[in-house]
């Protein structure tokens, strides 16, 4: 009978490959046998390779075999395993010519199995080197692959606080691994740890400058100039005397006058009329609504705020009583200029320049005439400020400095021309192109109804929402008679120059 | 209609306007400065306008519209308002 010495059918492709083959290579089983265990044939494996070997060829082959398998498994092999396995193979290669066929089949049995069970651990270990070699390289599904191993990190515990394993210390300080890390200068650049999150001030001390930095606003040249007188009532009524024959060009009627009579002569009549004007108050205000928390925590912000709406107040009150137009904006008051004189020249002053030029202090000479003829006397000319330093440079016939009676500026440096000051004011209120002269008992007249008010409350919601409103206003009350228009004058220096250079 | 308003006029010069000395410098070929520029419109009163008349200037008098002028001055008040 035709003994079977190995039953190879039952093998995988590792066990039929590793078939006694010459020149067949032992090393390249991992990656075979890796995806090789449905038993299908392997990578440069055919049909039929398998050639007759002698019994004891074979047995030789197989105790190659199962050294390779040895060898393979390293510290995994069952030592005891393997020395029962090889002690069974070198049995039958020294007995098998005396075996009995039933003893051969079972030890060959035998070896078959003990042959699949390592094959399977080989299996198994491959599987897992492979399955460790890929997250080694991509990491943990959801985790970033370490960038210090953990022996790293047992290593540098043991290097810093030395070797505690076993010695039952502890610690609660935390420890802190820094690399690179070597003594340094002392320098602002490394010395705050922490960027933008540590306050160097707390370290450093600090001083705040209370002052609220703020734009400079420009001269009021109204309250400034101006006496403005409080009245305790909304409106006011001025009286006004009407002669006849006031109009120019008016030739009805005459109210008479003082004459010269002889004695007995019937006497001249005179009479005249009154009528009134009136004048109501006009409101500014000014209102806002802060947090209460805003307010708590920053000490000074009522003042500011105070300040803040006051100022904006004075500004607009200005704006109102130098500009305002009743008929474009019936919510405030008369201004200044609406209703102030152009300029004409006199007899004296038309066309009187014919060799040169005028200069400012030509034409406010001629401002003063104006007014003068108009039986106004002037009282402050207002010029804007880039021309007040143009008037101070210009000079006489002999390149001097004016500086004469009629020119100067007294000891506070004021200046004064014609014996009328000279006052600055800024662009916005008398553009350098104009030119405005008031005179001193001025016909217009400004009174306020009550102080300037600014208040703090409640408003709306403030209540529920943890607020505070602040509120400021005052009224004020404008007007000139129509028969004291002549003490406003107010045009353009090009007007007054082509009225008296010929 | 108070004096201010109807004594002033609109005025549009045609061409620059030199007083005396002006044109006199002109001539000496010197730096002059016209009082009036070309194009340019002012508001004059009516009584220096007949000076200027006189003195040949080359201009377009209006009477002065008061009623415009407010109208103007409200549209350009009701746009500042819109844009604060």
């Amino acid at each position: 009978m035709k003994r079977k010495f190995l039953d190879f059918s039952k093998m995988h492709y590792y066990q039929k490959r590793s078939a006694p083959k010459v020149g067949h290579k032992w090393a390249a089983p991992f990656r075979l046998a890796a995806y090789k265990t449905d038993g299908e044939k392997g990578e440069g494996e055919s049909e039929g390779e398998d050639k007759e070997l002698s019994e004891a060829e074979a047995i030789k082959k197989i105790g190659e075999q199962v050294l390779s398998f040895k060898k393979m498994l390293g510290e995994k092999a069952d030592a005891n395993q393997f020395t029962a396995l090889e002690t069974k193979i070198n049995d039958l290669a020294t007995s098998i010519e005396t075996m009995k066929a039933d003893d051969i089949s079972k030890t060959i049995k035998e070896i078959n199995e003990a042959n699949e069970k390592i094959h399977k651990q080989l299996v198994e270990l491959q599987e897992e080197a492979a399955k460790a070699k890929e997250e080694g390289e991509k990491g943990a599904p959801g985790k970033v692959k370490p960038m210090i191993s953990t022996k790293e990190v047992q290593d540098f515990v043991k290097d810093t606080f030395g070797d505690t394993e076993g010695k039952g210390k502890k610690t609660n300080n935390p420890a802190k691994i820094t690399i690179g890390k070597a003594a340094e200068t002392f320098g602002y650049a490394t010395f705050f740890e922490g960027g933008d999150s540590t306050e160097i001030s707390a370290f450093t001390g600090r001083l705040v400058d209370p002052t609220l930095y703020q734009r400079k606003r420009k001269r009021n040249l109204i309250l400034d100039n101006f006496t403005i007188r409080t009245i305790n009532v909304p409106k006011l009524i001025y009286l006004i005397k009407v002669e006849d024959g006031d109009d120019e060009g008016d030739s009805e009627g005459d109210s008479g006058g003082a004459d010269w009579i002889t004695s007995g002569e019937i006497k001249p009549m005179r009479s005249f009329r009154v009528t009134t004007g009136e004048a109501e108050a006009k409101k500014v205000a000014i209102f806002g609504t802060v947090e209460d928390k805003l307010l708590r925590d920053v000490s000074s912000l009522e003042r500011w705020i105070r300040e803040d709406f006051m100022d904006e107040m004075r500004e607009e009150i200005n704006d109102g009583l130098l500009n305002n137009d009743p008929d474009t904006n019936p919510d405030a008051p008369l201004g200044l200029k609406t209703n102030a004189i152009q300029y004409t020249a006199t007899p004296a002053y038309a066309n009187a320049f014919a060799a040169s030029s005028t200069n400012y202090i030509d034409q406010i000479f001629a401002i003063l005439a104006r007014m003068a003829y108009n039986k106004e006397e002037a009282g402050i000319v207002f010029v804007a400020s880039d021309v007040y330093y143009r008037i101070m440079h210009l000079k006489d016939s002999e390149a001097r400095y004016q500086n004469n009676n009629l020119v100067y500026t007294d000891a506070l440096g004021r200046l004064f021309i014609g014996g009328t000051e000279v006052v600055m004011a800024d662009e916005e209120d008398i553009p350098a192109t104009a030119v405005l002269a008031v005179a001193r008992d001025l016909g217009f007249k400004i009174y306020a109804y009550g102080p300037m008010v600014f208040e703090r409350g409640l408003n709306g919601d403030d209540f529920r929402y943890d607020r505070t409103s602040f509120r400021g206003y005052q009224e004020f009350l404008s007007f000139i008679p129509e028969n004291r228009e002549n003490s406003v004058l107010y045009d353009t220096w090009a007007n007054i120059q082509a009225a008296i250079e010929a | 209609m108070r004096n201010k308003f109807k004594n002033t006029r609109e005025v549009t010069f045609k061409e620059d306007y030199y007083s005396a000395p002006g044109k006199k410098a002109l001539e000496k070929k010197e730096v002059a400065v016209p009082i009036y520029k070309k194009d340019s419109k002012h508001y004059i009163h009516y009584k220096t306008v007949e000076q200027l008349k006189e003195k040949g200037a080359k201009m377009t008098v209006k009477d002065f519209d008061h009623t415009a002028y407010v109208n103007r001055s409200k549209k350009q008040k009701a746009e500042n308002e819109k844009s604060k």
